[in-house]
C-alpha cells in the first residue's frame, strides 16, 4: 500500500510542480500567446495531424496483413514494426539522418527527385511517423485478431464479398482498437523530441515543435519553456481523461 | 513478515539507495560544467590536474554554456563553471549564485567551416547564395551570438549589407544543441557551412575552414567561475591559470593571456 502511494506520488509530483510553476509565473499568459509558443503549437498540431493520417492510411493495411496472413519472414517484419518503440529516439534520429539525409542511403535518390528532406517540416512528419506507427499498428493488429471469425464467415454465407466484409464487419468491430492505437500514436508523435531534433533541426515556424521549444527555451526564456510545457501536459491530460471518461476503447491492450 | 511491513521496508531501502546515489556523486572529486567546445580538452586537463591532485578526479558535464548556466540558475551546484563567454559567469555572479568573482580563461576565434568533401561554399559570399544550407546553433548559445556578430561584420564588407545579412539568415536551416553538434552536422555533410570555433576546426579532419576577411571573425572570451564554496573548487580555478593548463589550452588552439 505504501509502495503504491510512493509510486503515485513520484509520478504526480513533477506534473504538479510544473503546473504550479506555470501558474505562479507572472509572464505565463504573455508567453503562451507569444509568437514562439503559438508557432510551435500550430506546427505541432499540423504535423501530428498529417503524421497520424499517414500512419492510419499505411498502418491499417499493414496491421491487417500482420493479423491475418502468414508469410515468409513475418517474424522479421513484426520485429521491424516493433523496433521504433524500443529504439532510443536519438538513435532513431541518427538512423533517419543516415537514411534520408543529404549524404544518406536514400538521400542521393531523393535529391535527384528534387526532394531535400532534412531540416524541413516534412522531416518532422517523417520522424513522427517513424516513432508513432508501431503504437497504432500493434493496437490495430490485436484488434483485427480479436474480431470473431465466425461473424465474418456468417456475413460471407449471407452473400457479402470480401471487401464488404472488411468494410461493414471487420473494420467497425476493430474500431475501438483503432481508436486506442490512434490516441497512443498521437501522444507519441506530439511528444517526439530526440529524432526530431537530430533529423529536422529546430527552426521556429518550420521545425520547432512544442517539445523542441521547451528544450531550446529553457536556455533562453524560461517563461516560454514553462508555457509550452504546461500546454503539452494539459493537452495530454485532456486527451487521456476524455478517452477514459467516454469509455471509448474498451478492453484493448494498453487501455484496458 | 507481514506484507505491510515488507512494503515499508522496501520503500525505506529504495529511498536510502536513491539518497546514497545523490550524495555519492558529490563526495570526493570535483564537478565541472564545461562549455561544449572545451569538451575535447577535458580528458587532457584532468590528467594534468590529477598529476598534482590525485585525490580529486573530475566529473565533467558539457553542453552549450547557456544550457549549463540555466541549470545553475535552477539549482545545479557544480564546483566550477567554464563558459564560452563572460556574460554567463557575470550573470550568475550578479545573481549571487557563485562563490567567487568570474575570471578570464582563454580566447577563441569564430571560424566558418564547410564539409571537407564538399565544394559548395568556397568564399564567405556563398553563404548568401540561394540553396546554401547553413547549420546554426540554438540562439541562446554563445556561438550563436558570436556567429550573428560575425555575419554582421561580414555583411559590412559586402556591396549590399542588408540583403546579404537577410539572405544568410534565411539560409540557416537548423538550430543545433551546441557548437559540437553543429560541427558534427557539417562534418557529416548535412549542411554546406556552419560557424564553429577555431579549436573545433583545428581538431576536425572532416571540415575545411573558409577564410574570412581579417577582423570579421568574432573573438570569444571564455570565463571561468567557482560556483561551489569549497577550497578544492578554488584550487581548480587557480590551477586553470597555471602554465600546465595554459599549455593544454594553447595546444588546442586557444589563446591564453600571459
Amino acid at each position: 500500500m505504501s509502495l503504491a502511494a510512493v509510486g503515485l506520488t513520484f509520478l504526480a509530483l513533477p506534473i504538479v510542480a510544473l503546473l504550479e510553476r506555470a501558474l505562479s509565473s507572472g509572464g505565463l499568459l504573455a508567453a503562451a500567446s507569444g509568437q514562439a509558443v503559438r508557432d510551435a503549437l500550430v506546427l505541432s498540431l499540423a504535423t501530428t495531424t498529417i503524421s497520424l493520417s499517414l500512419v492510419v492510411v499505411v498502418g491499417t493495411p499493414l496491421a491487417l496483413l500482420l493479423a491475418r496472413t502468414d508469410f515468409r519472414g513475418k517474424v522479421v517484419a513484426e520485429a521491424l514494426v516493433d523496433l521504433p518503440i524500443v529504439l532510443p529516439p536519438s538513435v532513431a534520429g541518427l538512423a533517419l539522418l543516415f537514411a534520408y539525409g543529404r549524404s544518406g542511403l536514400a538521400g542521393g535518390a531523393l535529391e535527384l527527385a528534387g526532394v531535400s528532406l532534412p531540416f524541413t517540416t516534412a522531416a518532422v512528419v517523417v520522424a513522427q511517423v517513424f516513432v508513432a506507427s508501431p503504437f497504432y499498428v500493434r493496437a490495430v493488429r490485436s484488434g483485427f485478431r480479436s474480431v470473431d471469425a465466425e461473424v465474418e464467415e456468417a456475413a460471407q454465407v449471407d452473400g457479402a464479398g470480401e471487401g464488404e466484409v472488411l468494410r461493414r464487419i471487420t473494420l467497425p468491430l476493430a474500431r475501438p482498437a483503432m481508436g486506442a492505437g490512434l490516441v497512443l500514436a498521437w501522444a507519441r508523435a506530439l511528444g517526439e523530441f530526440g529524432a526530431t531534433i537530430l533529423f529536422a533541426g529546430a527552426i521556429a515556424g518550420r521545425t520547432q515543435t512544442l517539445p523542441l521549444l521547451v528544450y531550446g527555451e529553457f536556455q533562453a526564456s524560461l517563461d516560454d519553456a514553462v508555457a509550452a510545457a504546461a500546454i503539452l501536459v494539459l493537452a495530454a491530460l485532456g486527451v487521456l481523461l476524455a478517452v477514459r471518461l467516454t469509455h471509448w476503447p474498451r478492453g484493448v491492450g494498453w487501455f484496458g | 513478515m507481514s506484507p505491510r511491513l515488507g512494503g515499508l521496508l522496501a520503500t525505506a531501502l529504495l529511498t536510502l539507495l536513491l539518497a546514497a546515489c545523490a550524495t555519492a556523486s558529490g563526495g570526493s572529486g570535483l564537478t565541472v560544467f564545461a562549455a561544449a567546445s572545451l569538451g575535447p580538452l577535458m580528458d587532457e586537463l584532468e590528467s594534468a590536474w590529477l598529476a598534482e591532485h590525485p585525490d580529486l578526479p573530475l566529473t565533467v558535464s558539457t553542453g552549450a554554456s547557456s544550457l549549463l548556466a540555466a541549470q545553475i540558475s535552477e539549482g545545479a551546484e557544480p564546483d566550477v563553471f567554464m563558459s564560452a563567454d563572460t556574460l554567463r559567469p557575470d550573470e550568475l555572479s550578479a545573481a549571487g549564485l557563485t562563490a567567487a568573482e568570474p575570471r578570464p580563461l582563454a580566447h577563441n576565434r569564430v571560424v566558418l567551416v564547410a564539409p571537407a568533401a564538399d565544394a559548395r561554399v568556397t568564399a564567405p559570399a556563398d553563404l548568401a547564395s540561394p540553396g546554401t544550407s547553413i547549420i546554426g546553433t540554438v540562439s541562446a548559445s554563445p556561438i550563436a551570438a558570436y556567429a550573428t556578430s560575425t555575419i554582421r561584420a561580414l555583411a559590412a564588407t559586402m556591396p549590399d549589407p542588408a540583403a546579404f545579412a537577410a539572405a544568410v539568415e534565411a539560409n540557416i536551416v537548423s538550430h543545433e544543441d551546441n557548437v559540437r553538434t553543429t560541427l558534427a552536422k557539417v562534418e557529416l555533410g548535412e549542411g554546406d557551412a556552419g560557424f564553429v570555433y577555431h579549436t573545433d576546426a583545428l581538431a576536425s579532419t572532416a571540415v575545411r575552414t573558409v577564410p574570412l576577411p581579417a577582423g570579421v571573425g568574432a573573438i570569444a572570451d571564455y570565463g571561468v567561475v567557482q560556483v561551489n564554496d569549497r577550497a578544492e573548487a578554488a584550487a581548480f580555478v587557480e590551477w586553470l591559470a597555471a602554465p600546465a593548463a595554459a599549455a593544454i589550452l594553447e595546444r588546442a588552439g586557444f589563446e591564453v593571456d600571459a
